[in-house]
Parts: C-alpha cells; structure tokens; sequence
C-alpha cells in the first residue's frame, strides 16, 4: 500500500513537472531576454570601441577598468550626477504631495466635475512638449528661471503629476471605504482622513508613482538641455553625448557610461522592488 | 518622517535656486556641439583669447542637441553671441530672418579673405555677402586596407580601369571590393552620389550644372548617378549588396575594410579621427588615396570641397564687436587651429586657413599631413570638386540622398530621379537661394 502511495506521489510530481516545463521554458526565454542586454552592457563596458566592434559578444582581451574613470571624467558625472539627484528628489517629493492630495480629493470626495478635471488631466498628458516648448521658455527666461533648478521642476512637476494622480486614484479607490468611514465617526477631517488613513495604506502606491517619476526624470532630456544650457547644470543623461562623435560613437566608454548611470536606479529598484511590484499590481488591478 | 523628507527635499530644491549672475565687463557665448568640441578647447583657444583680450570674456559652452537647443534660444531671444550651424545651406533661413550680422566690414578691415582659404571664404558669402566663417572642412578619399593590398600585390587605383580590375580581384578571392552602409546615417548616400558625380560626371560638368549652364538630367549626370546604380546593385560591390548597405553602421563598414572582408572603403577625411584603432586591434595597416577618376570626362583627379559646422556673428548680440575678436584671434593662428584639430584627430575643428606642413603638431600621423599638403596643392591648381552637403540647397540636397535609394530599388529610373532633382534645382533658383559655387580649372579634362 505504501509502495502504492508512493508511486502516485511520484506520478503527482512527474505531471506537475512536466505540466510546469512550458512555464519554465518561457521563463528562462524571458530572463535570458532580459539578461543579455545588461551581460552585454557590462563586458562591452571594458572594451574599446574597435574591440566591441570587432567582437561584440565575446569577454575582453584586456579588462579596460579605465573605461570608467574616463567616461566618470569626460562625462563630468561629479557634475551631472548630484544635479540628477537634486531634480529627481524634489521632484518626486512636490509631485507625490501634488498628486497624492488631487488623487484623494478624485477617489474620495465625490467632487463636482471630477470627471472633467480626470480628463483635463489625460489630456495635458498626451500634448507633445514640442507644443508648448517656445512659449514656455519665454515665459520662464522672463521669470528669471532658466538656468535654475526649481524651474526645471516646476515644469517637471506639471509634467508628471497627472499621471501620478492616476495611479494614486486608482490605488486609494481600492481602500475599503470603512476605514474612511470609522476616521469619519471619529470626527476627522478631510486633511486628517487623507493624512492618518488614506496615505499610509496607500504607500506602495506612492512608492510606485514616485519610482516612476523618478525614472522619467532620471532619463529626460529635452527640457534639461533646453532649459538648464548651461554646464554646471546639466543632467546625467547628457553625459552619455560626450561619448558621440562624428565618425561614430565610442561605445567602450557609452557603455562604461551607461553603467554608471543606471546603476543607482538599479539599486534602488532592486531594494524596493517588492513594494514596487506590489503597488502597479494592486493599483491597476482595482482601479 | 514626513518634516525631515519635507526638510531635506526643500533643500535639495533650494540648492537649484540660484540665477547666473552677469560677470564684470563683456562676456561673449559660444555654444559648439560637444561631439564635436576638442578637449583642450578652454587651455588652447578660451584661455589665450581670454589672456589676450583682459576686457573680454570668452565663454566657451558645449550644447549636446546644439540645433534644438539653440532654434528654441533664438526664438526667446536667449542666443547665445556666436551661433554655431551644421553648414552652409543653414546659414540662409537665419539671414533670411534677420539674425546673422554681415561680416564685410570686419573681414576688409582684418584680412579674412587672406587668411581663410580662398573657396572657404567664398562658401560663407550670400549674395555676395560674408556671413559665416567655416569651423572645419573636409574632403572624400579612398581608404584601403594596405595590408590586404600588399598580399595580393595590388597598387592602389589610379583610374576607373585599375578600379575595375582590383573589385574583379576582390571577388576572386571572396572579399568585397568596397564597404559602406547607411544604417546609422541616412545621409551617406550622398557621400556616395556626391563622389560618382564629381569622379565620373567630372568637376567641370558638376560645375555647370550647379550654376545652372546644364541641367541635371544631363548624360554626364545621368552616367554617374547610374555607375552607382551598378557597382551597388547589379554589381553588388558594397559589402555584398543593397541589403547589407542599409544594415552597415559606421564601425561595421571600418570593421569589414579592417578585417580585410573588403577591399576598399570610398568615405570622407572624417575617419582620420577613429580609423586607426580598428586596424591597430585587427593587426592590419590601412592608408588613403584620391578618388580616382572614373570616366574621361573627370580628367586629373581632385579633391571634393566641404564646409562642415560654420560659425557666425548673431544680429542681436550687444557685442558684437567682442565676438568678431574672438573669430579673427581663431582664424589668425594657423599653429593654434591645428592643436584643436589634432584634439579631434583632425575630425573637426579644421578651420580652412593657410598652413603649411610645419604648422602641425609633432606626432601626427603621416597620412594626414599627406592629406592635408596635397589637398592645398591640388585645390590651389582649381582641380576640386562639390559635396552636395556644401554646394546643394536644403531641398535638392535631402532628395538627392533621400529619393536615390528610389532608383537602387528599381521604384523609379535614373531619368525620374533626375527630372524630379532639376525641377527642385529651379525652384532654388528661382526664388534665389543658390549658394557660392567657387570655379574649377576649366578645360583639363
């Protein structure tokens, strides 16, 4: 009997394997997928370019460790990098307040014309910048802000906070509505509700909206090279021009280059990757 | 939690806060493209104007979409003192809009047209007026891997006839003649056309139909355009074909002439700047000779003239004067122009003035002083021929490169092709926005 037992135990595991093989296949399919690119990325980020050209797949003659240190020095990364961070940061921070209280008040307070002003929003998302790019710069040299960063992100903030209210609505309409509810008998108020109840259940959705702002200011261009021209003001991305020239690209320090850039956005992804997954699942899904 | 965030995010943002004051007496700007910028630029060129000039600041700034950002500056009245363009055909929409200042006046009072190179000088001119002085000029040779051509005891070609006879050899031994794409820059079909025209259709056909004596559609034209055709298409001399040349990138092109899976590589003197690595990892030689003529009609062959980014004095500056002392402190040292140059491996930065063979720097390679000395000689002879990207409106220009490929997929006839590129050729002319065209030496050929 217990040979009997075991057998279809056995049998229980074969078909669960075998059942399980396509899966992963496509797995394996997908981070191979995945992982070329960076396997790529990082062994061309120790090669010359002629080298890279000649060879694109195969590991280096010589581990050219100095890729590094030139494309950190020519691409004035000590410049860039901390400008990045500075524009990344404050603009996350004013976009999560912006959009946080504009998602609450569309979820939550049954506001006349909400629905308008969610349209308003998506609208303004699908202008192309190119549009509105030459009044705008008017307006801001008249202002005095070009050249500075809180210009910069004040654009930046307009820019990404209808799509961060999105996300934060369609995460807050997924909070039971007892929990507003019992705040409510308590006797709090709107601003209390928002900020002891709704924020902190709503964290992974903000954690997601500002990873994904992050990212779209971590990688922007236009509006960086248009409105902060000047050197001591530019951003990480226009790092990777210095490596352009007009026979072609010197793709050994572009790639070394590109290391660096995405390595802090790789880090803290990997740190937060859970609470990231978690909030773009649980706010789409119950949006 | 939220006041220390809301602490140190304020802060961050206050680090941004912060308008760049105005400096002491004149500060004159130049925004160059960064590609193209040597890296010495502030020791060799900022530092000594700035030096020379103790009222005047000279502030150098690297722009890296330097078209976008500078078109956006100019329309709010933000640009910078030097405008900088890709080449002469775009100066025309900035003057037609009022923004170049002229430089006659400063170019007779400080001897320009004695320091620039004679057809240099002219190619900045409209209407008869200077308005850009050229940042570099170029020109197209035939690249060859040497030590390919040493183990089959080939010579370099002289005319269409040894031409011929080294592809037909290439082919025995199962390389490509030639190498060339245009996956990266769809604009180096007109490397190409422009080389068949000046070496098959010669220098004095290509001459007159720029000024209009013939029209486009002429045999001569029409020869050369379907010569291209050939060796492309039906001959597949191009790195195996039409499917291949459009797949080639820049380094694919320099890794198949360096690895001797081609022959030959027809391309512009803007490879001098990275050619040699991919040869030195290959462990190959390569080297450089004129184009050679292709037909009777081309007669000597010469040298194919090209103006790439120019540099011009904006209308609006306040300091205008300032900015015409910086442009004449580049143009009157041959010795410094060429420290620039040889930065960028002489890629760029080439301004068009006299210098001899002295003037470079020790330790530039051979090949290039050869260029470079023989490229005077023979120009100076009138022997010189047209890059449609300096001598081609806007217009004309994107067709011919853009419609030819029409004519290598067998969409359209060479004669199509043709009729359509005088018919834009006349609307250029007739609202007037033809470029100087410089005369060759007439009845050599």
């Amino acid at each position: 009997m217990a040979g009997v037992k075991t057998r279809t135990s056995d049998s229980q595991e074969r078909s669960w394997n075998l059942s399980s093989l396509p899966n992963y296949v496509v797995l394996i399919i997908l981070v191979v997928f995945a992982l070329v690119p960076l396997y790529q990325l990082g062994i061309n980020s120790f090669k010359t370019r002629a080298q890279i050209g000649l060879d694109p797949f195969g590991l280096p003659e010589e581990w050219l460790v100095s890729n590094f240190t030139e494309a950190w020095e020519r691409g004035k990364y000590a410049t860039t990098l901390p400008n990045s961070v500075i524009l990344t940061a404050a603009t996350i921070f004013f976009v999560l307040i912006f959009a946080g209280m504009a998602g609450f008040a569309l979820a939550r307070l049954r506001l006349r014309g909400a629905d308008y002003i969610s349209f308003y929003f998506l609208v303004g998302t699908a202008v192309p910048p190119q549009f509105y790019m030459v009044p705008l710069f008017i307006l801001w040299r008249t202002l005095g802000m070009i050249n500075t960063f809180h210009g910069l992100i004040i654009i930046y903030v307009a820019q990404f906070s209808p799509f961060s209210t999105y996300l934060l609505r369609s995460y807050m309409v997924s909070i039971p509505q007892e929990f507003v509810d019992a705040a409510r008998i308590d006797g709090a108020s709107n601003w209390q509700v928002f900020h002891k109840v709704i924020m902190p259940l709503s964290w992974p959705g903000f954690l997601t909206a500002g990873l994904v702002v992050g990212l779209g200011v971590w990688n922007e261009f236009l509006f960086a090279q248009t409105f902060l021209p000047r050197p001591e003001f530019k951003t990480i991305v226009t790092s990777l021009y210095a490596f352009q020239q007009r026979d072609g690209r010197e793709w050994g320090l572009t790639n070394a280059g590109s290391v660096i850039m995405i390595t802090p956005v790789i880090i803290l992804f990997l740190a937060l990757q859970r609470r990231f997954i978690e909030g773009l699942t649980q706010g789409g899904l119950k949006a | 939690m939220f006041r220390r965030v809301l602490v140190v995010t304020l802060l961050l943002a206050a680090l941004g806060v912060g308008v760049v004051g105005a400096q002491d007496g004149v500060t004159i700007t130049w925004w160059t493209q960064s590609a193209a910028m040597p890296s010495n630029i502030q020791a060799v060129l900022v530092d000594a104007f700035n030096a020379a000039h103790p009222d005047i600041t000279l502030e150098m700034t690297p722009q890296e979409n330097l078209n976008e950002t500078l078109r956006v500056a100019i329309q709010a009245g933000e640009a910078p003192d030097l405008l900088v363009t890709p080449g002469a055909s775009f100066i025309a929409e900035f003057v037609d809009a009022g923004l170049v200042e002229p430089l006659d006046d400063a170019a007779a009072e400080l001897g320009w047209a004695d320091k620039i190179l004679d057809w240099a000088y002219q190619s900045g001119q409209l209407g008869g007026v200077l308005y850009s002085i050229p940042l570099t000029y170029e020109s197209l040779v035939l690249f060859y891997n040497k030590t390919v051509f040493e183990e089959n005891g080939w010579t370099p070609p002289t005319n269409i006839d040894e031409f011929n006879a080294i592809a037909a050899a290439a082919e025995d031994i199962g390389i490509f003649p030639l190498t060339y794409g245009n996956a990266t820059w769809q604009p180096s079909n007109e490397h190409l056309m422009g080389m068949y025209l000046n070496a098959f259709a010669g220098r004095e056909n290509v001459y007159k139909a720029l000024v209009g004596e013939i029209p486009w559609t002429h045999e001569s034209i029409a020869g050369a355009t379907d010569l291209l055709r050939q060796h492309l298409v039906d001959d597949v001399w191009y790195s195996g074909g039409l499917e291949n040349y459009f797949a080639n990138g820049g380094d694919d092109i320099r890794v198949e002439l360096a690895t001797g899976d081609a022959a030959m590589m027809l391309s512009g003197t803007w490879n001098f700047r990275g050619i040699g690595q991919f040869f030195e990892e290959a462990g190959t030689e390569w080297d450089w000779v004129p184009i050679p003529p292709m037909s009777d009609m081309a007669g000597e062959y010469g040298y194919e003239l090209a103006t790439g980014t120019t540099v011009s004095v904006n209308a609006q500056s306040p300091n205008k004067d300032a900015a015409i002392k910086a442009l004449d402190f580049l143009i009157s040292d041959p010795a410094l122009v060429l420290q620039l140059a040889a930065d960028v491996g002489f890629g760029e930065w080439v301004v068009p003035v006299h210098f001899g063979v002295d003037d470079f720097p020790e330790g530039t390679d051979e090949r290039v002083v050869r260029f470079f000395s023989d490229f005077a000689a023979v120009t100076g002879e009138g022997r010189i021929g047209y890059t449609t990207w300096t001598f081609w409106p806007n217009d004309p220009n994107v067709h011919l490169w853009e419609a030819v490929e029409n004519v290598w997929w067998g969409d359209i006839s060479v004669e199509e092709y043709l009729e359509e590129h005088e018919r834009l050729w006349q609307i250029e002319r007739d609202s007037g926005n033809l470029l100087p065209v410089p005369a060759p030496a007439m009845g050599g050929m």
